[in-house]
């Protein structure tokens, strides 16, 4: 049975991908490893009191033997999400590469 | 049949739930220690839901049906102990056991025609979690479970002091929850590809003047006949369980189901083109997408990595639209090792891009 519980077309979920892929700097970053790619995701205009946490710190496997993961308190306090917040998922919606891997939320029994 | 004030004869509520969302909202009721009643049609589940439960609290089920209890079943016998000149009072073994241990109690039937006497015991297994001086272990769980008046089973009112001492759901009838069981369970896979295409009325419709009717229930026992006998007349078995008309349904499915050949699509790459006059039937494509998925879920063990390449390319069969390729995908999905194996496959990371980009249209 699938543990995913998670339905991009939740209204929620769907609203706050939006706001990343309009609101948000998405910045590749140097990686240590040749299989991971990193990224850097902040606001393009502040907002006070959480500017200081970004940026966000999005890591996606390029063979796609694992989960993403993102450094928002979203991600690190929902397990259920498997990683998949609103700034890994604008993350990989934008870069075509990575989309394949939003499959994993996406395909229900 | 009449009800006084103080009697439920009839539980309805304007929702019932699926078995799905019961199995979570029972277990956390039964984990804050309060008893929990679920009320249904016959046959669609609630004994289930204390089976699947009781495992996955890893406690003993104890199945009892108060209405076919003798009053020294529930509440033990008195015995003579001549040595100190007194009655002793001797435990039944169920009683004992859920004393002992922690136990799943389960009281199936329990709007059955139920004496008082039956009910007084009901109350001290409910409320008190005890059976007179016998006092269940700290961690015994009690579920009621019963039918509804509507559905012509025997039905006593319960009386409201005891239906008060329950938190109470109701389960409804859905496709998706029992699918979901089946496969966990193994229920043949063409009963249950036929009730995920047909959807609810296929798998619980009770209009009361056949004996047999589906229900998902009457559908596990078809599923257990087919399996053991494989060759037997489908048609003749399935009708004796779920009555003639469900069957009739059924047995058009399995004309569908039967021209699908899945191990010659994953092991030979044959095509399958649902563009043609013959194919292009929504139910046909759905049982094909149902049968290859169906027999790969079932023979991991003898899937090569060249059969891999062989689904995709069923996956990407002409005229199957993006909806019936999710479905297929989601099949596949029952095995997270052959999810696995599959994403490292360029075909398959195409059509997941394709399919996301689809999906996508909704952020737009």
């Amino acid at each position: 049975m699938s543990t995913n519980k998670i339905d991009l077309r939740e209204p929620r979920l769907l609203k706050a991908t939006n706001d990343v892929m309009k609101n948000y700097i998405i910045k590749a970053v140097e990686s240590d490893s040749n299989n991971e790619a990193k990224f850097h995701v902040s606001r393009k205009t502040p907002v006070k009191g959480k500017a200081a946490k970004e940026p966000y710190i999005v890591t996606i496997l390029k063979d796609w033997s694992q989960n993403p993961s993102c450094t928002c308190p979203d991600a690190i306090s929902r397990p259920e999400l498997n990683g998949y917040c609103k700034h890994t998922i604008g993350t990989m919606m934008k870069h075509e590469e990575y989309k394949c891997q939003l499959m994993e939320i996406f395909i229900t029994e | 049949m009449a009800k006084d004030n103080n009697t439920l004869g009839v539980f309805q509520r304007p929702k019932g739930y699926t078995w799905l969302e019961l199995r979570d909202l029972a277990r956390v009721t039964l984990d804050a220690g309060v008893s929990a009643l679920m009320l249904g049609h016959p046959g669609v589940g609630k004994s289930a839901l204390a089976k699947t439960l009781s495992s996955e609290m890893k406690i003993p089920l104890i199945d009892i049906r108060l209405a076919q209890k003798d009053p020294a079943e529930i509440g033990g016998v008195y015995f003579p102990d001549k040595e100190n000149g007194v009655l002793k009072l001797l435990a039944p073994d169920w009683v004992k056991k859920a004393c002992s241990e922690p136990c799943f109690v389960f009281l199936d039937e329990i709007n059955a025609a139920v004496s008082k006497l039956h009910q007084a015991a009901a109350y001290q297994i409910v409320l008190e979690h005890r059976v007179g001086p016998f006092i269940f272990h700290q961690k015994t769980v009690v579920m009621g479970a019963g039918n509804l008046e509507e559905d012509n089973a025997i039905v006593a009112p319960l009386s409201s002091a005891l239906a008060n001492r329950f938190a109470h759901f109701q389960l409804r009838v859905d496709k998706k929850s029992w699918v979901e069981w089946g496969l966990d369970n193994g229920i043949d896979s063409r009963i249950l590809g036929y009730i995920s295409w047909m959807g609810e009325e296929a798998l619980y419709l009770n209009s009361g003047d056949t004996l047999a009717f589906p229900s998902p229930r009457s559908w596990e026992m078809a599923s257990k006949i087919l399996q053991k006998s494989p060759h037997i007349d489908s048609k003749r078995i399935v009708t004796s369980c779920v009555g003639e008309v469900a069957a009739e349904g059924f047995a058009s499915w399995l004309l569908l189901y039967g021209k699908v050949d899945p191990e010659a699509i994953v092991k030979k790459g044959q095509k399958i083109d649902f563009t043609s006059k013959k194919n292009n039937e929504p139910s046909f494509r759905y049982a094909a997408i149902f049968a290859v998925g169906s027999w790969v879920v079932s023979n991991l063990d003898k899937l090569e990595s060249a059969h891999l390449e062989n689904l995709m390319l069923f996956a990407n069969s002409k005229g199957l639209d993006p909806e019936y390729q999710f479905l297929f995908i989601g099949k596949l999905n029952r095995s997270k090792d052959l999810i696995g194996k599959l994403k490292i496959l360029k075909s398959y990371q195409k059509l997941s891009s394709e399919l996301v980009s689809i999906r996508s249209e909704f952020y737009k």
